[in-house]
């Protein structure tokens, strides 16, 4: 039988190319930084938030476009395996014709390739809880499509899924008769076409440095423009399939319940997280010395999204209007962040309020907290709505 | 629900606060028992103090260190271990500590107990939290909702570099540290990054510091001699930040 999958025809010669390209523009990156306080500036705390910790972006002391990795959340839902890298194996099965069984070291001798992507958690900014899981990272690794395309995919096959070696007891129909017990690994998965547009990265280095075992040792997927979700850690098994996925994160949690306008009607509509929403925030204030009894203030930020240009920032000072921010030519890269800075002029002494909100190129605004997107979504995942910051000038 | 977990207003108000988290760390102070004074023993006390490197720089410094010019460091756990036996007097009058859930935060983020001391959780906010700690004497996973609150009795004590940490499994950035000592000589550094133990037996201890939150660590070993007056003014720099392992 003819191997007829398009992922199974075309990919070797482009990734051989893509990696050159990543590799070349990965080291023209210069250490750019957001602005240091001037010698006579000082930071203007944002009031009501509550501390930052490790593990968690610091955002009033960023500085660097790639993210340390003391800021560096992880998120997981069956705890952290310890998964020893020398009897690891990545094992590719299902609707192939060629499975495959791969050691660390076989991965890691495959083509190497790097991605560059700002990952964030779903739920970042759904509450002053839980609001600085983001980062942007530079992640080794091999093509994924390329390995699919050794396996040889069967036609039937549509769905790719990917499981890692974190597992738990799941309770199915709690509490009713027909309750089921089943220990399952954690499992999300992507359709072929959607592997086609992300291209997909089998990580198992970020920044140079050998993953951390908190952030998915010794492999984890990367996809770029999606939520840290999708980027599935402790990877050892690609399950090909050729029907739906429908693990407790891909059908029953990580799905989104948002009311949508029909006529007079909001009819809820659930659907699955993937990619990541257009988002901007403002990381910190500046204040110069008074002049004439008002104060000269800076701000800048990050904003963020699916890959989609970003091209505009705006900021706003209380009810006033939206004035456009200058975003930072570079460093630039198609999946990470863009920071942003802009002069407020100068305000009067008191309390104020600042907010952002970034555009793309296909016309998106970041929404309002009241805006339909927002106030119609009953679940806290894909909080991307602008978030305003309080000062104080006193 | 567990049987602890019981409404505020069953309780009375009289461990509701909205006080600051710096207001708070004088009733810790003041709950700690003090060993019966002896002939021959000891005092200790001096400051915590955090030196800034420019070059080096701890992002933290903006939360504990209030007085840039005296550098004095909040927030600081200080202990003695003593490296033989003592005899330590027992826990006669358990301590009350309360700790608030306000603006998504744990107020105060750490506390220092002794082991039968009782520390009584509650929630100012309008959201459900939960407080929950994972540790084989002293396990618990309690939901909070507005002004509810939870007691805890701590059974096991811990070590100074390895205090209980909290969380709330519904807000990953809550955290508070709770050390629980079978002894009274620890003292939690308040704004003036103060610490005093009175009536500590002559002989040798491991003075211990952990800025849990910070993660700033320091140990020194001291000699304390029968009616000594020790003060001992600690000055820590990025050099005790924590490392991190490199593959966690």
């Amino acid at each position: 039988m003819k191997s007829t999958h398009p992922i199974t025809r075309r990919h070797a010669l482009k990734t051989a190319s893509k990696a050159l390209a990543a590799a070349t523009s990965a080291s023209t990156l210069s250490t750019w930084a957001l602005p240091d306080l001037l010698p006579n500036e000082r930071l203007v705390p944002f009031e009501g938030m509550p501390r930052t910790g490790t593990n968690r972006l610091d955002w009033e002391s960023l500085n660097e476009w790639i993210t340390p990795s003391d800021q560096v959340f992880n998120v997981q839902h069956y705890g952290i395996p310890e998964v020893d890298p020398k009897t690891f194996s990545l094992e590719v099965s299902g609707l192939v014709k060629q499975p495959i069984k791969l050691s660390l070291a076989e991965l890691q001798e495959r083509q190497k390739r790097e991605a560059l992507m700002t990952l964030e958690c779903s739920g970042n900014g759904s509450s002053k809880g839980f609001m600085n899981a983001v980062y942007n990272g530079r992640w080794q690794g091999t093509d994924l499509r390329s390995l699919l395309s050794e396996c040889e995919l069967l036609p039937s096959a549509k769905e790719i899924v990917f499981f890692g070696a974190d597992t738990k007891e799941e309770t199915l129909r709690e509490g009713s008769r027909r309750e089921l017990k089943v220990t399952v690994p954690f499992g999300r998965s992507m359709s072929l076409a959607a592997i086609e547009e992300t291209d997909p990265l089998l990580s198992y280095a970020r920044n140079g440095s050998p993953l951390e075992t908190r952030n998915g040792a010794p492999l984890r997927l990367i996809v770029p423009g999606w939520y840290g979700v999708a980027n599935v850690k402790w990877l050892t098994r690609i399950d090909v399939r050729s029907d739906r996925y429908m693990g407790r994160y891909m059908a029953r949690d990580y799905v989104s319940v948002r009311g949508e306008r029909q006529g007079d009607e909001v009819v809820y509509v659930e659907s699955s997280v993937t990619k990541i929403r257009l988002k901007s925030i403002i990381a910190r204030v500046h204040r110069r010395p008074s002049s004439k009894g008002r104060i000269p203030l800076r701000a800048m930020g990050a904003a963020w999204g699916d890959g989609t240009e970003i091209t505009r920032v705006e900021v706003r000072v209380d009810e006033g209007p939206w004035l456009p921010a200058q975003i930072d030519a570079e460093p630039k890269s198609q999946f990470s962040w863009r920071f942003f800075s802009i002069d407020l002029g100068s305000l009067s002494p008191g309390k104020h309020t600042l907010v952002s909100r970034a555009i793309d190129a296909k016309g998106r605004v970041q929404p309002a907290s009241t805006d339909d997107e927002i106030a119609l979504k009953r679940t806290y995942w894909e909080a991307n709505q602008q978030w305003p910051r309080e000062i104080d000038l006193s | 629900m567990s049987d602890l977990r019981i409404k505020m207003l069953q309780l009375g108000a009289s461990f509701k606060t909205t006080a600051t988290l710096l207001a708070t760390l004088p009733l810790l102070w003041a709950a700690s028992p003090l060993i019966a004074e002896g002939t021959d023993e000891a005092s200790l006390s001096g400051t915590v103090t955090y030196r800034a490197d420019p070059d080096s720089p701890w992002r933290f410094q903006r939360y504990y260190v209030a007085d840039q010019s005296t550098g004095a460091l909040a927030e600081a756990v200080v202990s003695l271990k003593p490296t033989q036996t003592i005899e330590i007097p027992p826990n006669d009058t358990p301590a009350n500590v309360l700790v608030d859930q306000e603006n998504f935060q744990f107020i105060p983020e750490t506390i220092a107990v002794r082991t039968g001391d009782r520390v009584r959780f509650t929630n100012s906010d309008e959201t459900l939290h939960n407080v929950m700690l994972s540790h084989p004497a002293d396990a618990f996973n309690v939901n909070l909702g507005k002004d509810e609150i939870y007691e805890h009795q701590f059974k096991s004590s811990v070590e100074t570099f390895r205090p209980h940490r909290l969380g709330c499994v519904y807000h990953g950035s809550m955290r508070a540290w709770v050390f629980v000592y079978d002894h009274p000589f620890f003292a939690l550094t308040g704004r003036d990054g103060s610490f005093q133990f009175k009536n500590v037996p002559p002989g040798e201890y491991q003075l211990e510091i952990h800025h849990a939150a910070g993660r700033l660590v320091w140990n020194e070993t001291i000699k304390v001699s029968a009616k000594d007056a020790l003060i001992k003014n600690i000055r820590l720099t990025p050099k005790n930040i924590k490392k991190r392992s490199p593959r966690k």
